[in-house]
């Protein structure tokens, strides 16, 4: 150990000097740790209370500016807590459900007033029952439920709820301190900040993207963009289903045999229903001829997979559920021109659907 | 009743707690309650106490059921130090010190090297023809065995050579091999470093020292999630795809790991020494601007120098060290740096690495008396050439992965070097700032309101890239 050298492997005369770290002889060190514990908490408060109050996600109840990315599941949560009562009939689903308007569904008597829709885009079957049970738990499981079926029965797809600020309210957890962390974390991510700049840009200096859905005090959704974009005649729908297929469609028609997962919750779903007294009916939604023409050239089991599905529905028909298939225009005399892409019908269509479920059109039980 | 580990684990999980510096678990939960704990006890019996439970929570954040291991590792070298002590004869002595050495590198060895050991001896029969199936077994790497294992032979060997005296106060001891600033990843600090200190640990804390350990852990965490993770993040995808490199991109895959690398386990050590003094300990500096050497042997002069220093006083000098035939002397070096590099983890790209160091240090002392003539200028671009060459070993995960980046430096393919161009531009910048800048543990750090500002931009700077990406120090691996 007293080698003074020792071929490269530290040499212990010339390390001495640097063994230890220099120590600065300055009297300015509890000032200096003061003002650095100062100067941090201040921009973080500043990044925290502008994140707040810009609110880019839509987090935090205080609508100052209008969000860039909505928690659908958090706003129709909060939307549903404004209500004077609890519904008497919900519409639960993805975007494929969000053009059947709850007031229509009331007013034609396919279920009683109030009515709510709870249809959250990309939503999934587990997702459906997870909001059911969020009725049942607080006593007031509804009278008439309409849920349509959605993607997750032809790919993993995730719980959108699950990835919601509103889980933990949901599942009937008390929001504990991770949930409030990890909310104010975000203020501290590239993505929030960026986020919250991109707000302000869009409120103060242009405009926000044309492509929006607005929500109604009921829970259903108002396309206005695409009665702007065809006024303005700057829509095409055969391109809008091509750009459709090509950047969301396809990994949607990932798995060959139906999701028994899915199907399962469908299934609880229908069995919680008819314990609680929940009148319910499942659509099979409708998809446009010209994407399913693409489609049947592109997924060659796609036929096969999809009476595998509504056979296997078959099975949950009681006196207390019914299956619509509704894939096809023709079982509800749908409009091809009342879509916004190839999955995404309109008001108009929403509306042909209830009419038939009335008349018992297109139900398979 | 069994402790509820699992329970325990999957609190510190739902926290986001790792055994690491840059998560938030770690920054403002565990550190500020192992700090105010520590300074708010009494006297030194209570900090020893606080700061080794603070410490095997913190390990107990990577895997709760491996603190038993090292708690064992702990307790044999404790006691085994205390035999040799006493021992009435040299061969007894010998005998612990053997005992204990076995202990450590068999540890060492089953949880390292038992799959890679078994993988190739596979390999060997199948080559042989032999038909022997070794069975599998999936056997996980604690963190930080290969450093506190290295700690604890480190105070056995030197008790056994009366460099130090042991201890008969456990806590102290369990301190000094579990203290969380450098159990994970080093710096590997003797016991002689630390005994007196732990000894006469500070009542109250002194501004001075705090500060200072306030600037160097922000430094470091600066180092590793500003530069380090930010080139990690564009220069990893092409390391998992070398068949589809370009020159350009495999110049971006080579400079950027080594700087990488630099700046990861640099940083790393900059808080350890950081954090050190946030508890009024001083641990040596591990990285002395290493890119500046002019040869081989001040490369390892200023590269992890705790592993250095420590290769040298328990494997080279017990070796010979310097005395013999100069071919005796030259032959333990490629001893010394072939095991080093098998230190580094079970597979034949460090002992690759190893040797080849060792062979600079061999080519460096043979034609010491020409190098050292050469301009600075020149020394130090042929000692950075050969150490960054040296890193396609280290990083690679085959030697075949190696010989593939190689073979892309030289292919004239300048497909997307425009695209690329931002980024080689921040490259250069900081490989320049290497070549320039002192070691961050020995700057002449002032307190002045301007650094304090500074200080808390890069802090806040930090903590937003933590939360954008975030990946674990790569000698944590180790």
């Amino acid at each position: 150990m007293t080698e003074k050298s020792s071929a490269g492997l530290g040499d212990t005369a010339s390390r001495d000097k640097l063994d230890e770290v220099h120590v600065p002889d300055d009297d300015r060190a509890g000032p200096f740790m003061m003002q650095f514990a100062a100067v941090a908490i201040v921009i973080a408060l500043g990044v925290a209370g502008f994140y707040a109050t810009v609110d880019p996600h839509d987090k935090f109840p205080s609508d100052i500016y209008r969000p860039l990315i909505v928690d659908w599941t958090e706003s129709k949560l909060n939307l549903l807590d404004r209500q004077d009562e609890m519904p008497a009939t919900v519409i639960l689903g993805s975007s494929r459900a969000m053009a059947l308007e709850p007031k229509y569904i009331a007013q034609t008597g396919l279920g009683p007033a109030p009515a709510f829709s709870l249809a959250i885009p990309s939503s999934t079957s587990k997702d459906h029952k997870l909001l059911y049970d969020f009725f049942v738990a607080r006593d007031a499981a509804p009278d008439v439920m309409v849920v349509t079926l959605d993607m997750d029965v032809r790919a993993e797809v995730p719980s959108v709820a699950q990835g919601s600020a509103a889980y933990a309210r949901l599942t009937g957890r008390t929001p504990d301190i991770i949930d409030r962390v990890s909310q104010v974390g975000k203020a501290f991510s590239v993505g929030g900040i960026v986020d919250t700049g991109r707000v302000l840009y869009f409120n103060h200096v242009a405009a926000y993207p044309a492509e929006r859905m607005v929500l109604l005090e009921d829970g259903a959704t108002d396309f206005p963009f695409i009665a702007e974009r065809r006024a303005a005649g700057t829509f095409n729908l055969e391109s809008a289903i091509d750009a459709h297929l090509a950047a969301q469609v396809r990994p949607y028609y990932a798995t060959e045999e139906p999701s028994m997962v899915a199907l399962g919750y469908i299934e609880d779903l229908a069995h919680a229903a008819s314990a609680n007294g929940t009148r319910l009916h499942v659509i099979v939604p409708p998809v446009h001829p010209l994407l399913a023409e693409r489609l049947a050239v592109e997924v060659a089991w796609l036929a096969q997979h999809e009476e595998a599905v509504v056979d296997r529905l078959k099975g949950t028909c009681s006196s207390s559920v019914t299956i619509y298939d509704f894939r096809e225009l023709e079982t509800f005399g749908g409009d091809p021109e009342d879509f916004f892409d190839g999955w995404n019908y309109m008001e108009k269509n929403g509306r042909l659907l209830v009419d038939a479920m009335i008349e018992g059109t297109g139900s398979i039980c | 009743m069994p402790l509820p580990v699992a329970s325990i684990q999957a609190t510190f999980d739902r926290l986001g707690c790792d055994a690491l510096f840059n998560t938030s678990c770690f920054l403002f939960l565990f550190l500020p309650i192992a700090l105010a704990g520590y300074w708010a006890v009494p006297n030194r019996r209570w900090k020893l106490a606080w700061i080794t439970a603070m410490s095997f929570i913190f390990y107990a954040f990577w895997d709760a059921r491996f603190v038993a291991l090292l708690a064992a590792s702990a307790v044999v070298d404790y006691s085994v130090a205390r035999r040799i002590a006493a021992a009435a004869t040299d061969v007894a002595r010998k005998r612990w010190l053997i005992g204990s050495i076995a202990f450590n590198l068999g540890v060492l060895g089953f949880f390292k090297y038992a799959v890679f050991a078994m993988e190739n001896a596979q390999s060997l029969f199948d080559l042989l023809g032999m038909g022997v199936k070794l069975p599998y077994y999936n056997i996980i790497l604690p963190v930080g065995i290969s450093f506190y294992t290295f700690q604890t032979m480190s105070y056995t060997i030197d008790v056994y050579r009366r460099v130090v005296d042991p201890t008969r106060d456990f806590v102290k001891y369990l301190a000094y091999v579990s203290l969380f600033p450098q159990l994970v990843a080093g710096p590997i600090v003797r016991y002689a470093t630390l005994s007196k200190q732990l000894d006469d640990l500070p009542r109250r804390p002194a501004a001075k020292i705090l500060a200072l350990g306030l600037t160097l852990f922000v430094l470091g965490l600066s180092k590793k999630v500003l530069i380090a993770d930010v080139i990690a993040y564009r220069i990893e995808p092409m390391w998992a795809d070398l068949a589809g490199l370009t020159t350009v991109t495999a110049w971006m895959a080579l400079m950027g790991y080594g700087l990488q690398l630099y700046f990861d386990f640099s940083g790393y050590s900059d808080m350890a020494i950081g954090l050190g003094a946030l508890l009024g300990l001083r641990f040596p500096i591990n990285f002395n601007a290493p890119y500046q050497a002019l040869n081989p042997a001040d490369f390892w002069r200023r590269w992890h120098i705790s592993l250095s220093t420590f290769l040298r006083d328990y494997l080279y000098i017990p070796l010979g060290g310097n005395r013999g035939a100069a071919s005796r002397v030259l032959i333990n070096l490629v001893i010394v740096m072939g095991l080093g590099g098998l230190w580094h983890g079970a597979n034949w790209t460090f002992i690759v690495w190893g040797l080849y160091q060792g062979g600079l240090l061999v080519l460096y002392q043979v034609t010491r008396a020409t190098w050292d003539g050469w301009p600075a200028w020149i020394q130090r671009g042929i000692t950075l050439a050969l150490i960054y060459f040296s890193w396609t070993i280290f990083r690679a995960s085959s030697l075949g992965d190696t010989a593939e980046l190689l073979s892309h430096l030289w292919s004239w393919d300048f497909t997307g070097l425009g695209m690329q161009l931002p980024f080689i531009g921040i490259l250069v910048a900081v490989f320049a700032f290497t070549l320039m800048a002192p070691a961050t543990a020995i700057l002449k750090i002032q307190f002045t309101l301007p650094r304090a500002v500074g200080l808390a931009i890069l802090f806040l700077a930090c903590v937003v890239m933590m939360n954008t990406i975030q990946s674990p120090f790569l000698y944590y691996q180790f």
